[in-house]
């Protein structure tokens, strides 16, 4: 059987993580989209913007290290 | 045209041909580059300046679902030996598919990505479904989904702006314009052999000209029950 690639477990698991965690933010942001008080939907879209920061940055090495 | 009629697991993966192989590490590889280059376009500009709180958290979701079918094509990638990981440091000038290789900074170019390229990627998702390799067989039926949900809110979002007339409509219309010869180019070229080889490993099912051309009789009515101009077809293109 074909051997898998070295990072390739590792490499899943980090991202179901940071998709986990966007999920999660995503799901506190939405019920309080329309709240008087923004508070709590801004924190939870700035935790979004900065997760997503990370995937976007690409930093592979540093995840896995 | 004669097909491989195989259905492949990944137990049987290096017992297939090496075209077989090379072709489906390809595939892999740049389905892999076309999920990630997604959010890559607009997680940057579009993300903090959506039009309101809980469209930020829509835009912030679907870059979460393309990231996730990121990790599905990494994973069938990685488990036959493909290690896909580079294209997540890659800047978006240096992907793979062209259209991938600009951001979007304005709603109106969010809303058209949805409509028009989105939908080119659920008609590669399509593709894969019913495929010779069943892992991806399986990936593809997991993904389509979610690639629905993206093209059904770009789709209504391009409707809503266009509907709003006036500056509005123009700012949609030139999104349409900028997008519209992009996706079709996205297909590849319409008498590719690669093309040929990926229906007959039954990796693909139609040619490229077939699905481009399914794509046009999908979108064409559609931009123009939107009260907009279909560009022309041929301008601004550069694979035929």
């Amino acid at each position: 059987m074909v051997e898998a690639a070295p990072i390739s477990a590792a490499l899943d698991d980090y991202l179901k993580d940071m998709i986990h965690a966007v999920y999660a933010a995503v799901n506190v942001a939405l019920p309080h989209a329309q709240d008087e008080d923004p508070t709590i939907v801004d924190n939870a879209i700035e935790n979004c913007e900065e997760i997503l920061g990370v995937v976007m940055d690409g930093k592979v090495d540093d995840w896995l290290n | 045209m004669d097909r491989y009629d195989q259905k492949v697991e990944l137990d049987d993966f290096d017992k297939q041909d090496p075209e077989y192989q090379d072709l489906l590490r390809r595939i892999l590889t740049i389905q892999a580059d076309c999920e990630i280059g997604g959010p890559h376009l607009y997680v940057e500009h579009v993300l903090p300046n959506a039009p309101t709180r809980g469209m930020q958290a829509v835009v912030a979701r679907t870059a979460a679902e393309e990231i996730d079918h990121f990790r599905k094509m990494a994973k069938l990638a990685g488990d036959i030996g493909t290690d896909v990981s580079h294209v997540l440091r890659w800047s978006n000038d240096e992907r793979y598919v062209e259209a991938f290789r600009t951001h979007i900074k304005d709603w109106e170019g969010f809303a058209v990505f949805g409509f028009l390229v989105d939908r080119v990627g659920k008609f590669q998702v399509d593709e894969f479904m019913d495929c010779s390799y069943a892992p991806l067989d399986r990936a593809a039926r997991s993904i389509e989904p979610e690639e629905r949900g993206h093209i059904d809110l770009g789709t209504q979002l391009s409707a809503d702006m266009a509907a709003k007339g006036g500056a509005q409509k123009e700012r949609v219309q030139a999104a349409v314009d900028y997008w519209y010869p992009r996706s079709l180019d996205m297909f590849g070229m319409s008498e590719s052999h690669r093309s040929e080889r990926f229906q007959y490993w039954g990796i693909k099912q139609r040619s490229n000209k077939q699905a481009r051309e399914a794509y046009l009789a999908e979108v064409n009515p559609l931009i123009e029950s939107m009260g907009m101009v279909v560009p022309d077809p041929l301008k601004d293109r550069k694979y035929f």
